[in-house]
């Protein structure tokens, strides 16, 4: 049986820091998260935390990222475009299989945008629009504190997630 | 349940059902990777985060 190899105290460090600040940043989100559970979508102190957390965000987001985004946005949108036209054209490079599932990430985006429109547009009590689901639940304390949990999860991933590594991080 | 709980209902269902089917299915784009792909680039990611602070706002600040 071969023994497996030491880690290095460097990347036991690299580990034990990473999951002290997760756990640290986790608890601080969830108990924010209580606090604005007990608030109601008038108050004041909502409005300034909401925005508070979106600037935060987005200063995060610049601060993070820095010199580790994959592409650059022209080469994003160039790309982006080139592919749907691929795809238009019946020239995808995934075969059948990727442009059906990309045709039915697009039909349930469609559909759900369409429904809530006409939802929207009766205006009937039988049909209750995306927005009022979400008003029903976020209502009670608990419903609003954990859609917030949930909401403040995504902005993390879309702050920090999906960046090229830091060199002295060893991932590509 | 009425009928527009009925059509959430069925949507929803829609929507756990090909969210699991994309990520187990390689030949199929997943969430991961339409993630991947948006969040490669500046403009990408500060759209997605527009999104994001969007709805929140509509969600935890406006009447919906």
């Amino acid at each position: 049986m071969r023994a497996r190899p030491a880690r290095s105290p460097r990347r036991w460090d690299t580990g034990t820091r990473r999951a002290a600040r997760w756990t640290a940043g986790t608890t601080a989100l969830l108990a924010f998260a209580a606090w604005e559970g007990t608030q109601s979508r008038r108050a004041t102190d909502a409005h300034w935390s909401v925005l508070g957390t979106i600037a935060c965000a987005l200063v995060a987001a610049a601060v993070a990222g820095r010199h580790l985004q994959r592409k650059s946005s022209v080469s994003w949108v160039r790309d982006g475009f080139g592919a749907i036209g691929d795809d238009l054209r019946g020239r995808s490079t995934g075969g059948m299989p990727m442009l059906a599932g990309a045709g039915i990430w697009a039909a349930l985006i469609v559909a759900t945008i369409s429904w809530d429109l006409y939802s929207f547009s009766l205006e009937v009590h039988s049909l209750p629009t995306l927005s009022r689901l979400f008003g029903d639940v976020t209502a009670h304390d608990w419903g609003r504190a954990l859609i917030f949990a949930g909401w403040l999860a995504l902005g993390a991933c879309l702050t920090f997630a999906w960046r090229r590594g830091r060199p002295d991080e060893g991932t590509p | 349940m009425s009928v527009g709980d009925t059509a959430w209902a069925v949507i929803a269902a829609a929507w756990l059902c090909w969210l699991v089917v994309s990520s187990t299915w390689s030949r199929v784009p997943s969430i991961t990777d339409f993630g991947r792909s948006l969040l490669g680039s500046w403009l990408g990611r500060y759209v997605a985060l527009a999104a994001w602070a969007g709805v929140g706002w509509h969600l935890f600040c406006q009447r919906p």
